[in-house]
């Protein structure tokens, strides 16, 4: 299927806590992105703009140790999504059209002005343009064979902790892919076959070698034993090469696989469970640092109440499948490269709230708590020097919580806040194999409010 | 005058024997479609007619075969642009059948309206009987056509399964895919950390 909107509602649900504060929440999900429409031919067409202004408690994500730099920003949000009309009535039944797409894309600039007149000039300097881009087609969908692609593009804007232009790690993630589709039956059973790369390019010549790909191939299935629940699998197996990591980097090439069984569904009339359990192995390859893998069980496991019957967001019979009201509370497990070394572990515990009250007053709470586990840290050295341990074991505790609340004046026009909160309680983390002293603190908290106006259609 | 007696003779046994051999006929093609108990009570009540209304009936009987044939023939045809072979004889079958009978019934209408028209009561009522028996070959006959079975009726070919959902449910699908949820790790503030 073209990208469901219930997963569009996991999908938003787990990034929150992953996602920073500073990404508008609208742009993450399409069920606040679009409003009306405008309806050209085959086509609706969904136009926004959105301009707020507010306080960052810290731009360059800096320990309390390290003079914090806080900052007033605005941020100029113009978006556009289009979806062929049939695909936008997508549920149950599904449609008859050959193909069907959908697709946004937006761009954010930011201007910043320091608190300390004597940032000005160091802070302004960081003003940018970010931007995303989004593309799905489905291929005869809803038939017994069909297919799907799917492109993607975010131009990220983020400043290191050396407020300085040349040391921002700004960077673009761009991606493809594809999934054949074999649903005899109606649907109630399905499995996929897809093949996806991603790659992350870093901006600034000197994080060349940061710059990665990763090919995944992937196999995901599912029968709905009953209507709105399924029992479903997924396998991937990764590729990740790094395409210059120099001698001096910490990473390493890897190709991680993983496998999840388990159940996702209703299990009551107003009550959904995700359930998925399985094992994941990261099979690193060797570098300049000695090899690591992790070895051991992911997965995730999320209820979800839902607490009213489809509200409608416009009255539209589009929006009337964007439903947005839902409480979660959930757990994930999952491994991850590390820009340290091999990988990471993150095990984090979620609460979510969306509600659309009366119909006027949209509101979206996200929270978590994350643990980070990163196994002992090594400096690199040429093949075959003996390795020099940088740390052994450590955790990081991560704490996040965001709040957006959008009042609707009217159908298309909004007032809206963000507020959020993200705190990293970690370590001092050497940095000189030379000079034991010489140590960074990983540790940081943030705080962020952002008044705007947003025209939505 | 023994020649007038042959003639005589001879014209009144042509008389008996055509009556003989119109009488068989007759006969016969009561026999060929013999009427059940109902149809002898429909007669037994329609043969009270009036001869004109005897006409007016016997037209109506011609209308209502000649739509009897339209309707199979667009069977047919649909049947034939469907490619479905076995539907398309069995209904050209029975368009056959339904012209015949048609064609008779046309036959037997001029012959009453003869009737009629001489004033001859039972012979109208004879041909009137015969297009009622008619009437009811074309109603079988449609009967029969609406029966006609096509391959696709006579095979079991794709499934198809219908889910209803009950209305009260959430409208959200949670049975959906979770989205890709593989975490794309952010680099740390620290420069130095990774460099």
């Amino acid at each position: 299927m073209k990208f469901g909107f219930g997963a569009l509602g996991v999908a938003f649900l787990l990034n929150a806590g992953v996602a920073s504060a500073q990404e508008q929440v609208w742009l993450q999900d399409r069920r606040f992105l679009e409003g009306k429409g405008y309806q050209v031919g085959d086509l609706e067409l969904h136009p926004g703009l959105a301009g707020e202004f507010g306080y960052d408690s810290n731009m360059f994500h800096r320990a309390s140790s390290e003079d914090p730099i806080d900052v007033y920003r605005l941020r100029i949000t113009p978006s556009l999504s289009l979806a062929t009309a049939e695909a936008g009535k997508r549920g149950p039944g599904g449609t008859s059209q050959t193909v069907a797409f959908n697709g946004t894309v937006g761009a954010s600039y930011n201007e910043y002005f320091a608190r300390d007149s004597a940032e000005a000039d160091r802070v302004s300097k960081f003003r940018n343009v970010g931007a995303l881009a989004r593309l799905e087609l489905d291929i005869l969908p809803n038939r017994p064979w069909s297919g799907r692609l799917h492109a993607n593009l975010t131009r990220t804007i983020q400043p290191s902790n050396l407020s300085d232009t040349a040391y921002a790690y700004n960077r673009v993630h761009a991606g493809g892919g594809g999934e054949l589709i074999w649903a005899p039956g109606g649907g109630l059973f399905d499995w996929r076959l897809g093949y996806a790369y991603q790659t992350t390019i870093f901006e600034e010549s000197r994080f060349e070698s940061l710059n990665s790909g990763t090919h995944t191939l992937r196999t995901r299935g599912r029968w709905r034993f009953l209507p709105r629940t399924a029992f479903m699998f997924d396998a991937s197996q990764g590729f990740t090469r790094y395409s210059n990591p120099g001698a001096r980097t910490y990473l390493l090439d890897s190709d991680p696989l993983r496998a999840r069984l388990g159940l996702s569904g209703l299990i009551t009339d107003r009550f959904g469970l995700l359930a998925l359990a399985g094992w994941g192995v990261t099979f690193a390859h060797s570098g300049n640092v000695p090899v690591e893998n992790y070895d051991g069980p992911i997965g995730q496991a999320q209820l979800t109440f839902y607490p009213t019957a489809a509200p409608d967001l416009t009255g539209a019979p589009r929006e009337a499948m964007l439903a947005v009201s839902q409480i979660g509370v959930g757990y994930t497990r999952d491994f991850a490269d590390s820009y340290f070394g091999s990988f990471y572990t993150r095990d984090r515990g979620y609460l979510t709230v969306s509600y659309f009250f009366a119909g006027k007053l949209l509101t979206s709470l996200q929270g978590g708590i994350s643990r980070v586990h990163f196994p002992t840290l090594y400096y690199p050295a040429v093949a075959g020097a003996p390795a020099v341990q940088r740390t052994g074991p450590f955790n990081e505790q991560r704490y996040d919580a965001s709040l957006f609340a959008e009042y609707r004046l009217a159908d298309s026009v909004g007032v809206n806040t963000t507020v959020g909160y993200e705190q990293n309680d970690s370590r001092d983390l050497p940095v000189d194999p030379n000079n034991p002293a010489a140590v960074d603190d990983l540790s940081w908290q943030r705080f962020q409010a952002l008044l705007g106006v947003r025209w939505l259609m | 005058m023994e020649l007038r007696k042959v003639v005589r003779l001879g014209l009144a046994s042509a008389l008996i024997g055509a009556g003989l051999v119109v009488g068989a006929a007759y006969a016969q093609e009561a026999k060929e479609s013999p009427p059940n108990v109902n149809d002898n009570a429909t007669m037994r009540r329609e043969v009270k007619l009036s001869p004109e209304e005897q006409v007016k009936e016997a037209e109506s009987i011609l209308a209502g075969l000649d739509m009897v044939g339209k309707n199979v023939r667009k069977q047919l045809e649909k049947a034939r642009e469907d490619r479905d072979v076995v539907k398309a004889l069995c209904l050209s079958d029975k368009l056959t059948q339904i012209d015949v009978a048609k064609k008779s019934a046309s036959e037997r209408l001029d012959a009453l309206r003869q009737a009629v028209a001489r004033q001859d009561p039972e012979l109208s009522t004879h041909e009137y009987t015969i297009l009622v028996v008619l009437k009811e070959r074309g109603a079988q006959l449609a009967a029969e056509a609406n029966q006609c079975i096509g391959v696709e009726a006579g095979f079991v070919g794709e499934s198809a399964v219908t889910v209803d959902v009950d209305p009260n449910l959430p409208t959200q699908d949670p049975s959906e895919y979770p989205s890709d949820d593989t975490i794309i790790s952010q680099p740390p503030g620290c420069v130095s950390c990774i460099q």
